[in-house]
């Protein structure tokens, strides 16, 4: 038998096993909101520090993954 | 500082510092939301491993010894983290346990529901494989990446708020723009 279940928020996993690495987006939003609200010395600036900071950890992570994808898939095989 | 563990950004608006502590308000409680809407309930799961601490505690001051809650599974290290979020990661991880989770028939012990597992709402009982209504358990578990992201984002989330929590504090730096501006009077003497 085949059933439709119904989605429950904040119950069930949402199905973002397609589109999980866009889920890096908020994280580092709302990391770069609450860090830079302790960190920051003025508030005058704060939220183009705070969009700073979240390209610095969204391209952080970029740069992390592409060092990953060299090493895995050209690096490795060279010592193979 | 303990107003800043009750509620994240609490400790700051306390010290006059209301821009500040509802920026952390809405990173830390923001980034928890996104986590169980990510994992769901299931990614906050101590197994009980502080509740049954503070229950054996209380035994031994009592000296009534209290047996201790048997979990399946949980995974306690990430709650280390997800604590410092305050009561709110606590209430969200004791309704997981009591509310959703399925006690078995055979070891008594609290666990996530199998896929077609139904739970009797009264004693949290297990009705066996095929009983849930519609087919849907109790609450799905989330696996993989999406599993994983839900924990992570709770536990990043439990971490801003212990920097929160140490900075309201012991920081007492005075910072421009930290208090909210006050109305200027018209002599424009200074208090």
């Amino acid at each position: 038998m085949i059933y439709t279940i119904a989605h429950r928020f904040f119950v069930d996993p949402i199905d973002a096993h397609t589109w999980w690495w866009a889920l890096l987006v908020p994280l580092a939003v709302f990391i770069s909101i609450a860090y830079k609200a302790v960190r920051l010395n003025s508030m005058a600036h704060y939220w183009r520090e705070v969009g700073i900071m979240t390209v610095q950890i969204l391209l952080g992570l970029m740069g992390l993954g592409l060092l990953s994808l060299v090493v895995v898939e050209v690096l490795v095989p060279l010592l193979g | 500082m303990l107003l800043a563990i009750v509620l994240p950004g609490l400790g700051h608006v306390s010290l006059g510092k209301r821009r500040r502590g509802l920026m952390i308000a809405v990173g830390v409680l923001g980034l928890f939301a996104s986590g169980l809407l990510v994992g769901g309930i299931g990614s906050v799961d101590s197994g009980l491993f502080f509740a049954n601490r503070v229950r054996a505690l209380t035994g031994s001051i009592t000296g009534s010894p209290v047996k201790p809650e048997r979990v399946e599974g949980g995974e306690p290290v990430w709650f280390v983290g997800q604590m410092f979020i305050g009561p709110i990661a606590f209430s969200v991880d004791l309704i997981h346990h009591y509310r959703f989770k399925v006690r078995d028939l055979t070891t008594g012990a609290l666990r996530a529901p199998l896929p077609d597992e139904g739970r009797d709402p009264a004693t949290g009982m297990s009705n066996g494989r095929g009983s849930a209504v519609g087919g849907q358990p109790s609450y799905r578990r989330g696996l993989g990446r999406v599993g994983e992201i839900g924990t992570l984002f709770c536990t990043i989330a439990g971490m801003l708020n212990l920097i929160a929590i140490i900075d309201a504090a012991w920081s007492r730096r005075a910072r421009p723009g930290d208090a909210d501006p006050q109305p200027k009077s018209k002599t424009g003497a200074r208090s």
